[in-house]
């Protein structure tokens, strides 16, 4: 790994202790978060707060690969397209609660993940990429042909159930508050697993993973859980997409869906827990504001990326990390 | 004659029809330091990759501790005490020097898939890990960002890594390569007083720091090896003296 991409905030400097298991500084900003779920609402339209929020989530997951074990993922989409489709199914066919239905959009992402990450990991770099790329594009093409994803028509009359046989969630603010929850529950969560014993393996991966096999990790089987991990959160987020819209569509699982999870964590900040969520409300604005322009969007986003990437690497929260020197 | 901690047998490695390293014998004794020297291109590093399972031999045996380890995978090599340090220094840089070392002292546990569980449970290593920097005379260093070290403090950091994991057998590649005439002074010492209840197996280029430091010495050229004995039987074969003149009036 070159030197160059590396967090210029030495893992491991001496801190002070951790507020719920984060640094103080971002507990902080999981204190401005929870304000903006909490107050949000009363400005901006719940569909599209709950929107981000999904996207949040599969950000969050993506940049465990990504920012915390070093592995570029391609494939991302077939998780999130996957995992939707199978939640909804279970909620519409098999009637399933939402909580089942969640679990089991969630699980078999993270199967996917298990095969794709078996699969991927013994290569690296760009040929990682390109073996996940390869894999969602077959499972696109399932999804595309198969009956049960609705194919263009797209999976829909997703029931969204009760939460806990109780809640029904078909009222908007019952919804809204359990994505909510869900959500800074999933930072907290991915928090927790970067800075465990595990993440601390993850982040040497990243940084050296000849030397980490050197010093006795078995480095193939950390990967892997990785990126079983990352897979099951991204069908987690899906899910709860599905639910929420009622509808799993082809552009869920779609490569455009891989890119678009690039480029939140890549304007966010590589590495960053809050780089997500700032990277996906920044990310799904624009698509919101720029949509009537059709084609334009994607120049722009085309435009952005590139600037990100030549000029900015380390992305918007990266970039305030490096300048307050403390972790966010 | 103590007993033999690592036997290599004719261990073989091939690229198509070129072998880097060809039926290489080699035995390092228990608590000994010996080197590995030869010209440049002989196959020193293909043998430590090989010893290391960095790479896959071709043909061979290599036993390590009483056991067979032709076939296991690095990590297995490093698990049973077998830890190499890199010609490159080889450091975690965005981890601060605390936290390189305490990431090898964390290997010996079991805890290492806990992702549920707070890294704050890894400060307990922190003792340890002071006292190995304490050690390699880096204690001012220990909350400094690794890659921020100058070259011979990462060498020093990348050596007290693999001292955390205790080896029984350590392997130097050329660890004085591109030092200046004190951090070689400096690095020598350290050796003496890492091997000291170990062996240590190292590469060197650097005759003068061969003859004051090893017991034994193993000489390749071009994959075999041409002599073997301690420096001063080695420097007075006529195979190894063709070998270092022939080379270097080519």
């Amino acid at each position: 790994m070159s030197d160059t991409n590396a967090p210029r905030i030495a893992v491991g400097s001496p801190k002070a202790r951790h507020i719920l298991g984060f640094e103080p500084a971002r507990f902080v900003a999981f204190v401005l978060f929870v304000a903006v779920v909490a107050l949000a609402p009363m400005v901006v339209y719940p569909y599209f707060l709950m929107r981000v929020y999904c996207f949040i989530i599969f950000a969050l997951a993506y940049n465990l690969l990504l920012g915390f074990t070093g592995l570029m993922s391609f494939g991302h989409a077939a998780f999130f397209g996957m995992g939707g489709y199978l939640c909804g199914w279970a909620a519409r066919e098999w009637g399933l609660p939402f909580e089942l239905a969640v679990l089991t959009g969630t699980v078999t992402a993270g199967l996917m993940g298990l095969v794709f990450g078996w699969i991927a990991i013994r290569r690296t770099g760009l040929y990682f990429a390109m073996i996940t790329l390869a894999l969602a594009q077959m499972v696109y093409f399932v999804a595309l042909q198969a009956d049960f994803t609705g194919g263009e028509n797209g999976m829909q009359r997703i029931p969204r159930g009760t939460l806990l046989g109780f809640f029904d969630l078909s009222d908007p603010t019952i919804l809204y508050w359990t994505i909510g929850v869900l959500t800074l529950f999933s930072v907290y969560a991915v928090n927790r697993i970067v800075h465990s014993p595990f993440g601390q393996v993850l982040r040497a991966i990243r940084e050296n993973p000849v030397r980490a096999k050197s010093l006795g990790y078995n480095v193939d089987r950390y990967k892997l859980l990785s990126f079983t991990i990352s897979a099951a959160l991204t069908g987690f987020a899906a899910s709860l997409k599905a639910v929420i819209f009622g509808i799993s569509t082809l552009s869920d699982i779609d490569v455009m869906t891989s890119t678009e999870v690039v480029l939140i964590t890549l304007v966010g900040g590589i590495g960053t827990i809050f780089g997500s969520v700032v990277g996906a409300f920044l990310i799904l604005s624009m698509e919101h504001f720029l949509a009537p322009y059709g084609p334009w969007l994607l120049l722009v986003e085309g435009v952005v990326f590139m600037l990100f990437v030549l000029v900015f690497r380390r992305g918007i929260v990266g970039g305030l990390q490096d300048w307050l020197k403390r972790p966010l | 004659m103590a007993e033999a901690i690592l036997q290599a047998r004719g261990i073989t490695r091939a690229f198509g029809a070129f072998k880097a390293v060809d039926g290489v014998d080699l035995d390092v004794r228990e608590g000994e330091i010996h080197a590995l020297i030869g010209p440049n291109g002989a196959g020193k590093t293909t043998c430590f990759n090989l010893l290391t399972g960095d790479m896959p031999v071709t043909a061979g045996e290599i036993r390590f501790d009483g056991a067979s380890i032709t076939k296991l995978a690095t990590h297995e090599i490093a698990r049973r005490g077998l830890v190499r340090s890199y010609q490159i220094s080889s450091i975690f840089p965005a981890f601060t020097a605390l936290n390189n070392v305490r990431f090898a002292l964390q290997q010996q546990r079991s805890s290492n898939f806990d992702f549920w569980r707070s890294e704050l449970r890894l400060e307990r290593f922190n003792d340890r890990a002071m006292e190995l920097l304490e050690d390699l005379g880096l204690a001012q260093w220990a909350h400094a960002r690794a890659g921020d070290l100058p070259y011979g403090r990462k060498r020093a950091l990348e050596i007290a890594t693999t001292l955390a994991l205790d080896p029984k057998l350590i392997l130097l590649d050329e660890p004085t390569s591109g030092m200046g005439r004190e951090d070689i002074g400096r690095v020598t010492e350290l050796i003496r007083k890492i091997a000291k209840g170990r062996s240590v197996l190292m590469v060197e280029h650097n005759l003068p720091v061969v003859q004051g430091l090893c017991d034994r010495v193993t000489v390749l050229a071009r994959g075999r090896v041409i002599a073997q004995g301690n420096y001063a039987e080695v420097a007075g074969n006529d195979l190894v003296v063709e070998a270092y003149l022939g080379t270097a009036h080519a």
